[in-house]
């Protein structure tokens, strides 16, 4: 067995050790996860074929991208609700809370898994499943489908994954800080924020953008160009405040 | 080793489990840490865990504040609790798993404290009895050979046999160089492994003394009469359990665990002041 050095700064070895206990402990439930959702997309795929609700052309493989990324969308954020779970309960918090890795490696470990490495299985799981699907398709539905990954990396794809890294960080913030029901009270905390926020805008405008609403809108078009410049680098600087906050308040944990 | 440092805490504002609480726990040495329901041993070892941060003072475990949770500092400490859940896997990949952070932790060790508990290593950990999980963790803490060990009613739901193993796995593995804290009930059942009886009573530490000075200074005895010199005294069938001062210096006598418990609860100043007269002397 390798042993690791029992270092107080960073270690890449005992941060892969962390994300290999995080795979090992949860690959179960994991597992059941991507089997329901692998399973759904299939449904999705195949109904409309069984029930000749379309023409075939239209059930091609690729055409899964919108259900995939429903469920990539919702699948990862259940799973980062859940990725702290030992800390909400006192009879398992102490594996986390004693395990001899920092705070830092616990924190950097369960963002890992649940975006970067979550993005990535799911790429290749979705890109293995529209295979399969193709080759199906060719063996028992048409021989001349024609293949397609359908929009893999158009707009929509890409603004998915930009909101997924942004709505993550919220959830991991939920995991660490709610000690039940962590995916709907961080949802519920999101509905009220936003809901919040819209309320001090609109006070916002109603005082210093004019009157009516018009003049909010008149606003926003012209500072139209400055906000698309700025919202890239705004989104990142909130994941990060929120990535920091998770942090403190991981570090700040007691037992429940 | 363990350095408690004028420690308060509270679950609710306003009402302090511990108060200034001062405790110094050394090397090489088992302390007995007991305490009626809701004294604060649990809260106290998950202080010294660093699961728990004190409100104001400090509990410092090898020279560094555990609420730090330094990893150098938790390898070399491991808590098993008195309640919990072991993870959904079997009991090697547990090991896989876990072991690689305990620098000193030794894989035959485990194996034959494995062995002796007779635990099953094919089951699923989360499906084993209480007892058998308890003897798992118990033989992982005692594998890992951190220099403080703290366990939180050990014997909890362990059958006889296994006891008398428990007792039997503990004083073999006793090292000089660890501090083991063992917070208990059931005094009877650790009586001869404890070096040093810790009660807390009310968030203070109202007793605190090595088995040598308790045999030294008190005595134990059963009497059918009860004697003036009586620190304090249970009615029993036929008589009395009497401690009193051993004047005499006479032969160590075993300790009643369970009457010096109840003794240092109902008669603090009396058993204390034991000590005191010896000391002034």
């Amino acid at each position: 067995m390798n042993y690791l050095e029992p270092t107080n700064s960073f270690s890449f070895q005992r941060l892969v050790q962390v994300i290999k206990r995080t795979f090992a402990l949860n690959k179960r439930s994991w597992g059941i996860g991507v089997l329901a959702v692998l399973g759904a997309l299939l449904l999705f795929w195949f109904f409309p074929i069984v029930f000749g609700m379309e023409p075939w052309h239209q059930f091609i493989s690729g055409n899964l991208i919108q259900p995939a990324l429903i469920f990539y969308m919702i699948g990862g954020l259940f799973l980062t609700s859940a990725v702290f779970y030992e800390l909400q309960s006192p009879d398992t918090a102490f594996l986390t809370l004693t395990l001899p890795a920092t705070s830092f490696e616990k924190m950097a470990s369960a963002w890992l898994i649940t975006s970067v490495l979550y993005t990535i299985v799911s790429a290749v799981l979705y890109l293995a499943l529209v295979l399969i699907l193709h080759v199906f398709s060719m063996l028992y539905i048409a021989s001349d489908v024609p293949f397609s990954l359908y929009q893999l990396s158009s707009n929509e794809v890409g603004q998915t994954l930009v909101s997924y890294f942004g709505y993550q960080s919220v959830f991991l913030l939920g995991a660490v800080v709610f000690r039940k029901n962590n995916f709907l009270k961080t949802l519920l905390s999101l509905i009220i924020f936003t809901a919040g926020l819209f309320i001090l805008l609109g006070f916002f405008f109603l005082i210093f953008g004019g009157s009516s609403l018009e003049g909010s809108f008149t606003f926003q078009f012209s500072t139209n160009d400055l906000f698309t410049t700025l919202y890239p680098i705004f989104n990142i600087l909130i994941v990060l405040v929120i990535l920091t906050i998770s942090y403190i308040r991981l570090k700040n944990k007691q037992v429940a | 080793m363990v350095t408690i440092n004028n420690l308060s805490f509270a679950f609710n504002k306003g009402e302090l489990l511990f108060n200034k609480l001062n405790m110094e726990l050394q090397a090489g040495r088992t302390y007995g840490l007991f305490g009626l329901n809701g004294a604060g041993k649990t809260t106290l070892l998950n202080h010294i865990s660093g699961m728990l941060y004190p409100s104001n003072g400090s509990c410092i475990v090898n020279g560094h504040p555990t609420r730090e949770r330094r990893p150098e500092t938790l390898s070399d400490l491991i808590i098993v609790p008195e309640q919990f859940e072991l993870p959904q896997v079997k009991p090697d990949v547990y090991l896989n798993l876990h072991a690689p952070f305990y620098p000193n932790f030794n894989e035959k060790q485990m194996s034959e404290l494995m062995d002796q508990f007779v635990l099953d290593r094919s089951k699923l950990l989360s499906k084993q009895s209480y007892g058998q999980r308890k003897k798992f963790l118990i033989s992982f803490a005692l594998a890992a050979n951190t220099r403080t060990l703290l366990m939180d009613e050990p014997t909890n739901g362990l059958d006889i046999p296994s006891k008398s193993k428990f007792r039997k796995v503990m004083a073999a593995t006793n090292n000089e160089e660890r501090c083991t804290v063992i917070s208990t009930h059931q005094v009877r059942d650790l009586e001869s492994m404890i070096d040093k009886v810790t009660i807390l009573h009310n968030g203070s530490i109202i007793f605190d003394q090595t088995i040598e000075s308790i045999a030294s200074q008190l005595s134990f005895q059963r009497a059918e009469e009860l004697p003036d010199s009586a620190i304090y005294s249970e009615e029993v069938l036929g008589g009395y359990q009497i401690i009193s001062k051993n004047i005499q210096n006479s032969q160590e006598q075993p300790i009643d665990l369970e009457l010096l418990f109840n003794a240092s609860i109902e008669a603090t100043d009396k058993l204390n002041q034991a000590f005191k007269t010896d000391e002034v002397q």
